[in-house]
């Protein structure tokens, strides 16, 4: 367990080490960010100048290790759109409104996906399953903002339940969250009932039953803890989804999170504001799949055990 | 070492089980009666395929759903037919007086879950013990079974373990609750021979200790002779010849039955190549007017193809209860003669 853990915890280092270099190239690539910065009528003089004092002129590598020991310390430089704010900072004031409604739609998919996706399994070929089939379907077919649009659409403009954007209390993130999670009950759902027909078929949830345990503990207890392997490895991507997501859906229904902040960073060219938040959506998404690896290990004690001597009789 | 055989324990009449499949329906159990007496350990034999897990699995009412379905016939069990007993009470038959031991240990016990807690189970399900005594109880029962230091086995998964010993763990919970009946469903054919011997020798010893009667499910001649007092000879869902071991093995009456035994390979006869029945066992979807074995049968006369031969009482030394369903023993002095 503990150097399967170690590893873990080194392989997400390096993977963070990958992304940066990444970003930092990618920001480069995506044209001078002086040209934003500088009225069109500038010379090339002047263009010089302001370079020079932002350090662009600089080798690329000398700039990565500038901007890899400036963010180590929590420095990803100043907004450039919003004076007076450091980049990270603007990352950090809208964070929290998009893990609160990110969060909310990950619990409330994986609370209507995981139950339907094992009666599905359970009911298999008959209604019910063809209902989550349905589910399914719809989630998987429909894109995301669109289903923002309609839902905004039906139940804030024609029926007047929920508001049609912003940030707020519960009401203000149930539309939003059924546009983020839709999709994400549809990939649990089939994935926990395939898993959940796989592990049906197997000895164990024969002799379970052949010991008289009651059905429900059969399905809920011992068939649920090894059918919840495969969705839950999948949590991992889940939560990127949601991330990326949040940049359309964020924009959709006006919810100032970081995804909204994202697409008013790019398109004022901050580069600073823009690296803080893919920097951020990264480092987030690594940390969610190294918890997600830990929670794997203790569901599946053969993935906790790996590493122990095999205790041969 | 005799063992003391007492009264009928388990009567199975008739039993039969259909099989909903997209080509239609199906009966891998078509008509299956059995008779179990108190301590006596019972064999199953036949080819693959031939129905005898669903046999037993049709007995405890656990065929696979939605699929599978018992449609007729007894399981007397005590002087109760389990057929008329409802889902909760089957479930205190079903590993409290009857349980089952599968044939892959590897797959047989959940991976996620302890050892000591797939035992426990088990034991809160069926006895009335303190909820603080459970774990001593699932000690206690994998001592019985031999596996060493049951204290530490405990805590173990089924992965750190060997396949052995996950067949002795699923003994383990098979005798747990002092069943009066055990089923095992070719329990050692995935084991090899040593430890294979080792698990019949303490079936055995288990047996003598608590009077407990087995069904013994195998395509294993050796075994049989090793183990079963009595054997039920299985061919396309349906007994084809019981009887005591050695009158089946000494006297066989059907030609299936005599057929099976040619197959086996033995020391002393120095077999040059494997006896195998030639042809294959008609389908489930296709069975054939008369008897079902006829197409592969040498001793096959017209009579054959037309009705489907009843039980008929084999009179031969080794007493009552040897039965066959073969037209050939209307002839009382017919023997099935050796290839
Ligand atoms: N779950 C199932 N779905 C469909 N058909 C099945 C199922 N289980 C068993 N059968 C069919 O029922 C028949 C009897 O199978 P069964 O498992 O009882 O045979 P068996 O005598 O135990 O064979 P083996 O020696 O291979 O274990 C076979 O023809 C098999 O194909
Ligand atoms: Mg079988």
């Amino acid at each position: 367990m503990q150097r399967y853990l170690v590893y873990r915890v080194v392989q997400s280092l390096v993977t963070l080490l990958a992304i940066s270099v990444i970003i930092f190239g990618l920001s480069r690539l995506s044209g001078n960010p002086v040209d934003a910065l500088l009225p069109d009528n500038a010379t090339p003089q002047e263009a010089a100048v302001v370079m020079h004092e932002w350090g662009l002129d600089r080798p690329l590598h000398v700039q990565y290790l500038a901007f890899i020991r400036n963010a180590l310390r929590g420095n990803l430089g100043d907004s450039l759109k919003w004076p007076g704010e450091t980049a990270l900072g603007m990352v950090w004031q809208r964070l929290p409104a998009t893990l609160q409604l990110g969060g909310f739609a990950i619990i409330i998919s994986t609370l209507i996906a995981i139950p339907i996706g094992v009666l599905a399994a359970v009911n298999k070929g008959r209604l019910f399953d063809s209902f989550g089939k349905m589910v399914a379907l719809l989630g998987q077919a429909v894109p995301p903002f669109w289903l923002g649009i309609v839902l905004i659409w039906t139940f804030s403009v024609h029926w007047n339940v929920f508001p049609t954007s912003g940030r707020g209390g519960f009401e203000h993130m149930v539309l939003p969250a059924i546009a983020m999670g839709w999709y994400q009950v549809a990939a649990l759902m089939r994935l926990t009932r395939s898993s959940t027909l796989e592990v049906l078929d197997n000895e164990y949830i024969k002799l379970a039953r052949l010991k008289g345990v009651p059905e429900w503990r059969v399905i809920w207890v011992h068939a649920l803890r090894n059918a919840a392997i495969a969705p839950l490895t999948y949590f991992g991507v889940i939560i990127g989804y949601i991330f990326t997501g949040s940049v359309v859906i964020e924009t959709v229904f006006a919810w100032p999170g970081t995804g909204l902040l994202a697409i008013e960073a790019i398109r004022a060219r901050d580069y600073p504001v823009v690296q803080a938040v893919v920097l951020t959506f990264a480092v987030v998404f690594i940390i969610a799949n190294l918890i997600v690896d830990i929670l794997y290990a203790f569901v599946d004690p053969r993935i906790r055990y790996n590493d122990n001597e095999q205790s041969t009789p | 070492m005799a063992k003391i055989i007492g009264e009928t324990i388990l009567q199975v009449e008739n039993l039969q089980t259909e099989l909903h499949t997209n080509i239609g329906v199906q009966r891998p159990v078509d008509g299956v009666s059995l008779s179990l007496r108190q301590g006596e350990t019972l064999g199953i034999v036949g080819e693959s395929g031939c129905g005898k897990s669903m046999t037993a699995l049709s007995i405890l009412g656990v065929v696979p759903k939605p699929a599978a379905q018992v449609v007729g016939g007894r399981v007397m069990f005590n002087g109760q037919d389990l057929r008329t007993f409802s889902e909760q009470q089957m479930r205190r038959i079903r590993g409290g007086s009857i349980s089952m031991v599968l044939q892959d240990p590897q797959t047989s016990l959940n991976p996620v879950y302890t050892i000591g807690g797939q035992v426990t189970e088990a034991i809160a399900l069926h006895r009335d013990v303190p909820r603080r005594s459970l774990m001593s109880h699932a000690i206690d029962a994998l001592r019985q079974v031999r596996v060493a230091a049951p204290e530490q086995r405990v805590k173990d998964y089924p992965h750190q373990m060997s396949g052995g010993m996950k067949q002795r763990v699923s003994g383990a919970i098979a005798i747990s609750c002092d069943p009066h009946v055990l089923i095992a469903d070719e329990p050692t054919t995935a084991l090899d021979v040593t430890i294979q011997s080792q698990y019949l020798r303490l079936l055995r010893e288990i047996q003598e200790k608590t009077g407990l009667s087995i069904i013994f499910i195998t395509h294993d001649f050796g075994i049989i002779a090793n183990m079963c007092d009595t054997v039920a000879v299985m061919y396309a869902g349906r007994v084809v010849e019981s009887g005591p071991v050695r009158a089946i093995f000494d006297e066989p009456r059907h030609p299936y039955t005599r057929a099976l035994l040619n197959s086996v390979p033995t020391m002393d006869r120095h077999v040059k190549r494997l006896y195998s029945i030639p042809g294959q066992p008609p389908a489930l979807w296709d069975r054939p007017a008369g008897c079902w074995y006829r197409n592969r049968c040498p001793f096959a006369e017209p009579r054959c193809e037309t009705q489907y031969p009843p039980a008929i009482a084999a009179k031969n030394t080794a007493g009552s209860n040897h039965v066959a369903n073969c037209w050939k023993l209307e002839d009382s002095t017919w023997i099935t003669p050796k290839s």
